[in-house]
């Protein structure tokens, strides 16, 4: 099913969590709400559950305004960032809720119930945990019951609030994964919230980066990565460096975004920069530049092998040479 | 060498505070309940017998628990009720009403019992409806309903109050997802959270009706068979010189306190048995 918000505004109190929200979901897409905390990611996609009601503006399902359908009769599969699985439920009523709770017209037979919340539980990979209550599960197994159970009422859509965000590295990764591939399999509508760009980045169809209550890039992962079209999507997709970029006179000064990895460092008597801090430890070695004209040292990742060639210390002058990077007038 | 663990304890000295604990509970709780169970043991069984199966010790504890049901049923419905509203709503003046919830608590049960009776007798406020309607309160089993929900009903609100503060409107938030109507996740996933602290509340709130005393016997007439309650019968047997009558009696009150403790500890564990860690 395809999602659109037309103009989202939303307040609480004197705070502007959204200011004018327009976006498009298609069919079958897979799309992450990427910002930094207070930027209104959660509040949209709480908005288009209908958890949050706007203030101004509309959700459009398939093109038909649900702005008046309460949450029950969105027919969206909701999975909370700390999963909100029910405690004194075993893994199998939890799953089977949102079944059980059907008027009896549209409420399966006990045995349909009993045998779709264990094909769901095996699809999932938790089939032998039917019995156990959420506080028997590890977090990752949580997060695989709390899928269950969205999934269980047959949703148009999957919404996902940081999904990621409770679980340690590892099981994030492998957790990432195997989402993408059940994405992929049963190909519904699914928009998910997160603050790491690397998870947006590799598992997304398209990322929406947000910030300060609107939208500031709508893009395919690379181009958004490749092409940030501010400041503000380039320094949080990354790291950023920033160097002072040369001008013609009459011209806004300007400053050249980089990825620290993505300059090249030689040795140089007469070199712009000096190498303030040198940090070797690990395979990429990090280092401070001092250049004139740029807003803060700039950072440079080189990797090991290659450092070692060059053989820098605290105080040798270089030249800096950027490899790509973006434009941006430098801020007042 | 290994290095000493570090103590995870606040307070120090764990064999003295445990030690100051139990002589506490010794003296003050486990001392006196033993000497009333030898005292009563002592007076031979059948006297036992003959004093706690007598008609009108009978009468009492028909009464009593009788009038502790009523109260705690109405409690049952306003307790909860009173909770939610302390919970989930905000209005002017919330604090204060937070605030008055403790005051049976805090008030002295004669006072209470003072009050309720010039209330709900005859020609007080209440009383006179009432008695329009052919409906007797005070000096009647009414009257003495009304005193225990009046000391009780706090313990209600006080435990399912916390437990409410505590659940994650998240909970609620994803029951609405899955198409559950708001009775639906009353009835499924706020109630069942609640329930432990509630019976809690109930069972405690059953305890003190039945243990009550000063606020009651203003209001019920103390009427023997009638409108007469355990714990006077005790005090009367008491002004009667008669020790190993009242001690009987105040035996079976205490057996009576202990099997309830007994059955809400069990209710509650088999309610808890989602929250154990294998």
């Amino acid at each position: 099913m395809a999602i659109e918000t037309i103009g989202i505004q939303k307040r609480f109190g004197t705070f502007a969590a959204l200011h004018g929200v327009d976006l498009k979901v298609a069919d079958g897409e897979l799309v992450a709400l990427l910002g930094p905390s207070g930027s209104g990611k959660t509040t949209l996609l709480r908005i288009i559950a209908g958890l949050e009601f706007a203030d101004r503006g509309d959700v459009l399902f398939d093109g038909r305004s649900v702005a008046d359908v309460p949450a029950r009769d969105r027919e969206v599969g909701f999975v909370f960032q700390h999963y909100a699985l029910f405690r004194h439920m075993t893994v199998t009523d939890n799953v089977a809720f949102g079944l059980e709770v059907r008027p009896r017209k549209t409420r399966p037979a006990k045995a349909e119930i009993a045998k779709r919340v264990k094909d769901l539980l095996d699809r999932m990979q938790i089939g032998e945990l039917g019995g156990r209550y959420p506080a028997q599960l590890s977090g990752g197994q949580r997060q695989r019951v709390a899928l269950a159970r969205a999934l269980a009422i047959e949703p148009k859509v999957l919404l996902l609030d940081e999904p990621f965000g409770a679980l340690d590295a590892k099981v994030r990764k492998e957790l990432r994964r195997w989402l993408r591939g059940l994405h992929d399999e049963m190909g519904m509508t699914t928009v998910f919230v997160t603050h790491d760009q690397e998870e947006a980045l590799e598992l997304a169809d398209r990322v929406v980066v947000m910030g300060q209550g609107k939208i500031a890039q709508v893009g395919a992962p690379r181009d958004v990565y490749e092409r940030p079209v501010s400041p503000f999507v380039f320094d949080f997709l990354g790291n950023a460096s920033r160097l002072p970029a040369p001008v013609n006179d009459g011209d806004a000064a300007q400053l050249l975004y980089v990825r620290p990895h993505d300059i090249d460092v030689q040795p140089h008597r007469d070199g712009e920069g000096t190498v303030r801090f040198i940090a070797s430890n690990g395979p990429i070695v990090r280092l401070e530049i001092d250049v004139p004209g740029a807003p803060a040292p700039v950072e440079v990742e080189l990797p090991h092998a290659k450092f070692s060639g060059l053989s820098l210390s605290v105080g040798s002058r270089v030249t800096l040479r950027p490899n790509g990077g973006r434009l941006f007038a430098a801020a007042h | 060498m290994t290095a000493r663990p570090k103590s995870r304890r606040v307070l120090p000295g764990f064999t003295l505070a445990l030690g100051t604990t139990l002589l506490y509970l010794g003296i003050i709780v486990l001392l006196p309940l033993c000497g009333l169970a030898f005292n009563t043991a002592n007076n031979g069984w059948a006297r036992f017998w003959q004093v706690v199966a007598s008609d009108r010790a009978m009468a009492t504890y028909r009464i009593t628990l009788g009038a502790a049901a009523l109260a705690t049923l109405f409690n049952a419905f306003y307790g909860l009720l009173m909770a939610w509203v302390l919970v989930r709503y905000e209005f002017p003046g919330k604090r204060l009403l937070d605030g008055l919830m403790d005051l049976p608590f805090a008030l002295p049960t004669a006072v209470a019992g003072i009050a309720l009776s010039a209330l709900y007798a005859r020609n007080g406020w209440f009383g006179m409806g009432f008695d329009k309607v052919g409906i007797k309160v005070a000096y009647a089993m009414p009257g003495i309903a009304i005193a225990m929900a009046f000391t009780s009903v706090p313990f209600v609100v006080r435990t399912v109050q916390p437990v409410l503060e505590d659940l994650e409107t998240e909970l609620e938030q994803a029951a609405e997802t899955l198409g559950a109507r708001p009775w639906q996740i009353f009835r499924r996933v706020v109630f069942p959270a609640i329930l432990p602290a509630y019976i809690a509340g109930l069972t405690l709130g059953f305890a003190r009706c039945i243990g009550e005393f000063g606020a009651i016997i203003y209001i019920a007439g103390n009427l023997p068979m009638v409108t007469e309650i355990t714990s006077l019968l005790i005090f009367i047997r008491l002004e009667e010189y008669d020790y190993p009558a009242a001690a009987a009696l105040a035996f079976v009150v205490l057996v009576a306190a202990f099997l309830l403790m007994l059955v809400t500890n069990l209710i509650q564990a088999w309610q808890r048995r989602y929250a154990k860690i294998v």
